[in-house]
C-alpha cells in the first residue's frame, strides 16, 4: 500500500488501494461490496428488462387449464 | 420471469445493497458496517441465488408469475419452479443478513455526537427497511420451501386432494410480499428526503415526522396483506379490516409527500439531474399511491382486480418511484462513489426522457385496466389496440432512457477524478471525506455537533447575495431559481 502511495500522485482511496481481482472478490470493505452489488444488480436489471418484452403466451384463453380467460389470471 | 428477476434480484437489493452498503457507514461516521465478512457473504449468497434464477430461466423459466400461486405452481405448472424458488430462497438469506448487518451497524457504530435524531433520513429509512427484511423474509423462505416440498415429494400443504389449502399459500406469500413492497419503496423515500433537502438548500420540514413515518410504514406493512386477496373468498369482515388498514398506510406516506413539498416550497431549488429524478419521484409516487387507495376500496377492487389497472399502479410505485429514486441516488452519490462527474446535459436529458417514456408506457395501462383488460393474458380485444401500441412505444423510449445513463456513467469512469469531496455543497458526514473515500472512510472519527440538514443559514446567505452558484460537477447550467 505504501508503494502505491509513492507511485500515485493522488492519495490512495478505496478504489485504488489494491488492484487484483482477488482483492475485489474477497473484499470486506463495505464500499467495494457496494460496487460489486452495483455491477451485478445492473446486470439483473437488464436481464429483467429484456424479459418484460416476452409476455407468457401460456395463459391465453385457448390454452388455459380452465378454459375461462378471467380465471387464468393466477 | 420479468417479475421474479426485477423483484428479488433488482428492486429488493437495489437501494439497500448498493447505496445502503456504501452510505450507511459513511453517514453515521463509521469505519465499516458492523459485520464486514457477513456483508461479503450476503453478496455471494445473492450471486448464487441469482445464478440459480438465471439457470432456471435458461432451463425454460417459470410460467407461474412472480407470485407462484398454488395450486398452479405446485400441481399444474410444468416449468422450472423448484430451481427458481431455490434461487429466491438463497437470495432471501442475503436480504436477511444485510438487514441484520444494518440494524446492528446503526445501533452500535454511530460516531460521537451522532444521536438518533441527527441521523440522515436515509439511514432512518434503511433502518426501517432492515427491520422489515429481517422479520418478513423468513416467511417467504419457508413458503417457497413448502411449494418445493409439495412439488418434489407430494406432501399435502396446498393441494386440497392431499388435505392442503391453496388459499393458505396466498396468506403466507403476501405476508412477506406486501412488506416486501415497503422493502422496495422505503429506501427510495430515504433517498428522496436527501435529494429534496440538498437541492432546495433548505432544512427538511418535519424531520421527526419523516423519520417516524418510515417506522410506521414498516409496521403497517405487516397488517395489510389481505388486500391482495379481496376476491379470494376470504371473509368479508377480514376484507373490511384489511381495507381500512390499507387506507391507513396512506397517512405516513402522505406525511412524507407533504413534508417534501413544504421543503421545496421554502427552498431555493436547483434543477440538477438528481433533483429531476426526485421531483419525478414525488409526482409518480403520488399517482401510484393514490391509485393504491382505489385498489384498497373493496368495491373498486372487485372491478379492477387482476387487470392492467393493477399493473399500472404497481409500476408507478416500483418503476416510477423506486427506480427513479435509485437512479437519482446513483447520480447524486456518483461523485462520492467514483470521484468522477458525469455530463450534466446528458443527465438532464435522460431524466426527462425517462419521465416521459415512463408515463407513456404505464398511464395507458390505467385506462386499459379500467376498461377491463386482464393481466397475464397475451391476447386482447381489438378495441384495446391503440392504447397498447402507445404503451409499447413508451416502453422503447423508457429502454433508451435507461441505456443513456449506463453509457455516460460508465464513460465517466475513464475521466480523471475531479469531483472533489463535496460537489453539491451538501450536508452530511459522507461529504466531509474525500471522493472516493479512503479505505478507512475517515482519517479520524468525526464528531457531529450540528443538527441534520443544517442548510438554513446558507440558504439565507445565497438568497441575499444571489452570488455565483456553488461549484457543481456539471458542465452546463447551474440554475439557482427561487421556488
Amino acid at each position: 500500500m505504501t508503494t502505491i502511495d509513492a507511485l500515485e500522485p493522488l492519495k490512495a482511496d478505496y478504489l485504488t488501494t489494491r488492484w487484483s481481482i482477488r482483492s475485489w472478490l474477497l473484499s470486506v470493505d463495505h464500499k467495494r461490496i457496494a460496487m460489486l452489488y452495483l455491477i451485478s444488480i445492473t446486470g439483473y436489471f437488464f436481464i429483467g428488462g429484456s424479459n418484460s418484452s416476452h409476455p407468457r403466451p401460456i395463459l391465453s384463453p385457448a390454452t388455459s387449464t380452465t378454459g375461462c380467460s378471467r380465471c387464468t389470471a393466477w | 420471469m420479468h417479475g421474479v428477476v426485477m423483484v428479488w434480484f433488482f428492486l429488493v437489493p437495489s437501494i439497500p445493497a448498493v447505496l445502503g452498503n456504501f452510505l450507511i457507514p459513511l453517514m453515521i461516521g463509521a469505519r465499516d458496517v458492523a459485520f464486514p465478512r457477513l456483508n461479503l457473504l450476503s453478496w455471494y449468497l445473492f450471486m448464487i441465488g441469482g445464478i440459480m434464477a438465471v439457470a432456471a430461466i435458461v432451463a425454460g423459466g417459470v410460467d407461474t408469475g412472480w407470485t407462484f400461486y398454488t395450486p398452479y405452481s405446485t400441481t399444474y405448472a410444468n416449468s422450472a419452479v423448484v430451481p427458481m424458488v431455490a434461487g429466491i430462497f438463497i437470495a432471501g438469506f442475503s436480504s436477511i443478513l444485510t438487514g441484520i448487518n444494518f440494524i446492528v451497524t446503526v445501533h452500535t457504530m454511530r460516531t460521537r455526537g451522532m444521536t438518533w435524531f441527527r441521523m440522515p433520513l436515509f439511514v432512518w429509512a434503511m433502518y426501517a427497511t432492515s427491520l422489515v427484511m429481517v422479520l418478513a423474509t423468513p416467511v417467504l423462505a419457508i413458503t417457497l420451501s413448502l411449494v418445493a416440498v409439495e412439488r418434489l415429494w407430494g406432501v399435502g400443504i396446498f393441494d386440497p386432494a392431499l388435505g392442503g389449502d391453496p388459499i393458505l399459500f396466498q396468506h403466507l406469500f403476501w405476508f412477506y410480499s406486501h412488506p416486501a413492497v415497503y422493502i422496495m419503496i422505503l429506501p427510495s423515500m430515504g433517498v428522496i428526503s436527501e435529494l429534496v433537502t440538498c437541492f432546495s438548500r433548505n432544512q427538511i420540514f418535519g424531520y421527526k415526522f419523516i423519520a417516524f413515518s418510515s417506522l410506521a410504514i414498516a409496521a403497517l406493512g405487516f397488517l395489510v396483506w389481505g388486500h391482495h386477496m379481496f376476491v379470494s373468498g376470504q371473509s368479508i369482515y377480514a376484507s373490511l379490516v384489511f381495507s381500512m388498514l390499507s387506507f391507513m398506510v396512506a397517512i405516513p406516506s402522505g406525511v412524507k409527500v407533504f413534508n417534501w413539498i413544504v421543503t421545496l416550497r421554502n427552498g431555493t431549488i436547483s434543477y440538477k439531474t438528481p433533483m429531476l429524478y426526485a421531483l419525478g419521484f414525488v409526482g409518480l409516487f403520488t399517482v401510484g399511491g393514490l391509485t393504491g387507495l382505489f385498489l384498497a376500496s373493496l368495491a373498486v377492487d372487485i372491478h379492477v382486480h387482476d387487470t392492467y389497472f393493477v399493473v399500472a399502479h404497481f409500476h408507478y410505485i416500483m418503476v416510477g418511484s423506486a427506480v427513479m429514486a435509485y437512479l437519482g441516488g446513483i447520480h447524486y452519490w456518483w461523485p462520492k462513489m467514483t470521484g468522477r462527474t458525469y455530463p450534466e446535459k446528458w443527465g438532464v436529458f435522460s431524466a426527462v426522457l425517462l419521465f416521459l417514456g415512463f408515463n407513456l408506457t404505464f398511464f395507458p395501462q390505467f385506462v386499459l385496466g379500467y376498461m377491463g383488460m386482464v393481466r397475464r393474458v397475451a391476447e386482447y380485444p381489438p378495441e384495446f389496440q391503440v392504447l397498447n401500441v402507445l404503451s409499447s412505444a413508451g416502453a422503447s423510449i423508457l429502454g433508451v432512457a435507461y441505456l443513456i445513463p449506463l453509457i455516460y456513467l460508465t464513460h465517466s469512469l475513464l475521466m480523471p477524478r475531479t469531483a472533489g469531496p463535496n460537489p453539491w455543497n451538501a450536508k452530511g458526514l459522507e461529504w466531509t471525506t474525500a471522493s472516493p473515500p479512503p479505505e478507512h472512510n475517515f482519517d479520524e472519527p468525526p464528531t457531529v455537533t450540528e443538527p441534520p440538514y443544517n442548510y438554513e443559514q446558507e440558504a439565507v446567505a445565497v438568497a441575499l447575495s444571489a452570488g455565483p452558484p456553488e461549484e457543481g460537477p456539471d458542465h452546463g447550467r447551474t440554475g439557482q431559481e427561487n421556488a
